[in-house]
């Protein structure tokens, strides 16, 4: 004699378990999705603080190279005009390239799960989408 | 300001250098101290269902592993132990700041300076070891027109070199800020008195918060910055 024999009152039926799966991965999916979102917001702030500095450091850099140049070569103010221009061009430039990944990060974020998949496996570098 | 000074502690002068040990530095080794408690106490006892000293260091560990897979990719899990033990410093460097008679490491532009160069320098290596002079197509994207080449070529190499300006600065900066704000503020709180002072409390009292994710926020900043520059040095493009 043994207890394997299926005591058919406490065997939850398919259907239960079934309906009990799903509710329980409606409610894990829902969570996850704020879990999401919550770190969205996070990221979001971390870029508004990477952009603002990253302008002011591009001239700062420019224009202490073109200082710097400008008393090497004694050639006034070229250098410094010609420097603080790239620096300010390589600032847009980087502070493009930060918002094309947030678009790609974004996307990834809300839906479109088979694209997610093609370009999430090789690990998204912040070079690849800048041009 | 009193809060910014650099204090001595014991002098040490060795060969003409000034080793003095200061208050930053006793900072710095409170940070190295708490964050090698918090592990140690974390993984004493282990168990299956972490207890909270152990939550709290798996969560840091996966919220890095998870930054670090996401954007160098999992051959960049070798730098993992760098880019975590970055964070961790950073980050209680910036917190220990705000706790009363703290001393903020970070708002000082030498320290985050030495850190971002480091990185930097460290990121440069790494790419030249891995892909030797290959690593220069780095400053040239791909497709680009030969016509702007030379040009963009400058700019590459130009936002090349603003990285650890742009690095340093950003922690600098905001952790100035943020501690001359506050005691702008509570300065407000003492002149006018009792009967308007409260005004400047709450602000000064929203703005602690604020502070607190601040701090959260830009070492995080930090770590993620270093594992783009990584990034770069290990897939190149």
């Amino acid at each position: 004699m043994t207890d394997r024999e299926p005591p058919a009152q406490s065997t939850p039926s398919l259907e239960d378990v079934a309906a009990r799966l799903e509710a329980v991965q409606a409610r894990e999916a829902k969570e996850n999705a704020g879990a999401e979102r919550r770190k969205g917001k996070a990221e979001g702030i971390g870029i508004g603080m990477r952009i603002g500095i990253e302008l002011l450091a591009s001239v700062l850099v420019g224009g202490g190279l073109g200082v710097f140049l400008d008393d090497k070569l004694e050639t006034s103010p070229i250098f410094l005009l010609a420097m603080v221009s790239l620096g300010f061009t390589a600032g847009v430039m980087n502070v493009l390239r930060i918002t094309k990944r947030m678009d790609v990060a974004n996307r990834i974020v809300h839906g479109d799960a088979a694209k997610d998949a093609k370009t999430r496996q090789p690990a998204p570098s912040a070079d690849d989408d800048g041009e | 300001m009193e809060q910014f000074e650099i204090k001595p502690l014991f002098d040490l002068h060795i060969a003409g250098y000034d080793l003095s040990y200061t208050n930053s530095a006793l900072f710095m080794t409170f940070a190295v101290i708490a964050s090698a408690l918090l592990f140690w106490s974390a993984t004493r006892n282990r168990t299956m269902v972490p207890s909270r000293w152990q939550s709290i260091a798996e969560v840091l560990y996966e919220f890095n592993a998870t930054m670090v897979k996401d954007n160098i990719g999992k051959q960049g899990l070798k730098y993992l132990p760098f880019v975590f033990t970055l964070f961790l410093f950073v980050l209680l460097g910036n917190v220990l700041g705000l706790m009363p008679y703290g001393f903020t490491i970070t708002s000082h532009i030498v320290v985050t300076a030495t850190l971002a160069v480091a990185i930097w320098v460290g990121a440069t290596v790494i790419g030249f070891s891995r892909h030797g002079f290959h690593y220069f197509s780095l400053l040239l994207p791909k497709g680009t027109p030969p016509a702007v080449a030379p040009f963009l070529v400058l700019i590459e190499t130009m936002s090349y070199f603003i990285r650890p300006v742009s690095l340093s600065l950003r922690l600098f900066a905001n952790m100035m800020a943020g501690h001359v704000l506050l005691k702008v503020l509570a300065g407000f709180i003492i002149s006018l008195g009792l009967l308007f002072g409260w005004i400047p409390l709450i602000a000064v009292f929203g703005i602690t918060l604020l502070e607190i994710m601040v701090a959260l926020i830009q070492a995080y900043v930090f770590a993620l910055l270093t594992c783009i520059y990584l990034n770069d040095a290990v897939n190149l493009h």
